[in-house]
């Protein structure tokens, strides 16, 4: 049986992604994010190990798809919500909430992620992985921008995206998004990429 | 060139040995990674390696033996045709290649053929390995990332460890 072509969110939503060091806005369509939510320092135990989680999920479902002849994705790159970003005042960095995300096509069920726990578990894995869900995100209207360089240094970069929201008559609502286009164990945290989104709505709505 | 002196672990991998042309590891990589994969073994610090048993300089391509090899715990026991080996721990000069897997053999070449003979050090009797940092689907040919991993003899390095060869687990076949 010939499968279809394998299924490349990034390159399918190429324009979600698009990202200069100029802030823009970006219309965001719903998306479908495979997820976990957590609290701790990033880069501490329960984000590392929640990251694991995430990364054996994904591959335990895709792979599984593959190996049954059923249409074939690429796992996408990590994402994540930060709820406390900008709070003033901000929490101690042990006690910051996040939820980190894969993109997921929406032909994936949660009954696949259901399985791909239960064989993860079987496997002696940590029970981090059974707080894996898919969830639904539709952010609309956002503004973006590239940060390059560490990720606390990220301030000024928010900062310039306020501006221009000012400039374009909307301002920052919901949740700050953050997606992870650099691996920080491999590139120096000077060159790190990171597409920087926050999504807003019209001044006076 | 940058090359940096590495003291490693000794490794457990599953992996799937391909003999041919490098060129055509693809398939192979993609079988034990469905395999492997489909039973929760990728994700979750997980590294993927490749041996390289042959010089392909003096080896004609459809007789050069690859491992593709994927870390794994003690759970994991052999199966079908994949099989287990580890990795011999010890001293490695391991240096970064950046761009396409074809272009690999430059980056071999100036490790082994220039670095090593100014280094005063000498190769152990093991195999060099690679190790994929990313992959072809999530980054283009140009951005790819594989370190390169070339075992060095003595100094800190025990003698029976330095000459230790790959060690295989037989699989039992299905």
């Amino acid at each position: 049986m010939k499968t279809a072509e394998k299924v490349d969110l990034y390159r399918e939503h190429k324009g979600e992604y698009a990202a200069s060091k100029k802030p823009a806005l970006v219309k965001l369509g719903p998306a479908t994010y495979l997820a976990i939510s957590g609290q701790g320092a990033p880069g501490g135990r329960a984000f590392t190990d929640a990251i694991g989680a995430l990364y054996g999920v994904a591959f335990t479902v895709k792979m599984t798809r593959k190996f049954a002849g059923e249409r074939d994705y690429v796992v996408a790159k990590l994402e994540g919500l930060w709820p406390d970003f900008g709070s003033d005042p901000m929490p101690e960095k042990d006690h910051w909430s996040w939820q980190l995300m894969i993109r997921t096509p929406k032909f994936v069920k949660q009954e696949e992620i259901t399985r791909a726990v239960a064989v993860l578990l079987k496997r002696g894995k940590g029970a981090d992985c059974e707080r894996v869900r898919l969830v639904p995100l539709e952010e609309g209207l956002c503004v973006q921008c590239l940060h390059v360089g560490p990720y606390d240094k990220e301030c000024a970069t928010v900062a310039m995206m306020k501006s221009f929201a000012e400039e374009e008559k909307v301002k920052f609502c919901e949740v700050h998004h953050e997606i992870y286009l650099s691996d920080p164990r491999r590139v120096a945290p000077a060159k790190l990429r990171t597409i920087l989104r926050h999504p807003v709505e019209r001044v006076g709505t | 060139m940058d090359v940096r002196i590495q003291e490693l672990k000794p490794m457990r991998v599953a992996f799937l040995r391909h003999v041919g042309p490098y060129g055509e590891v693809g398939a192979t990589w993609d079988r034990l990674l469905t395999l492997l994969g489909k039973d929760g073994y990728l994700g979750g610090g997980t590294m993927m390696l490749g041996i390289c048993h042959d010089d392909p300089e003096s080896t004609p391509p459809a007789k050069i033996r690859y491992d593709a090899c994927v870390t794994v715990g003690d759970d994991f026991q052999p199966t079908g045709d994949i099989q287990v080996q580890t990795v011999a721990g010890g001293a490695y000069a391991m240096t970064t290649h950046t761009g396409p897997y074809n272009s690999l053999g430059r980056t071999y070449g100036e490790l082994l053929g220039q670095w090593l003979p100014r280094s005063g050090r000498e190769l152990r009797d093991v195999p060099c390995f690679e190790v994929y940092l990313n992959d072809p689907q999530s980054a283009a040919p140009e951005d790819l990332l594989t370190d390169i991993y070339a075992p060095l003899r003595g100094q800190g390095v025990s003698e029976a460890q330095g000459m230790s060869q790959i060690k295989t687990e037989v699989g039992v076949t299905r």
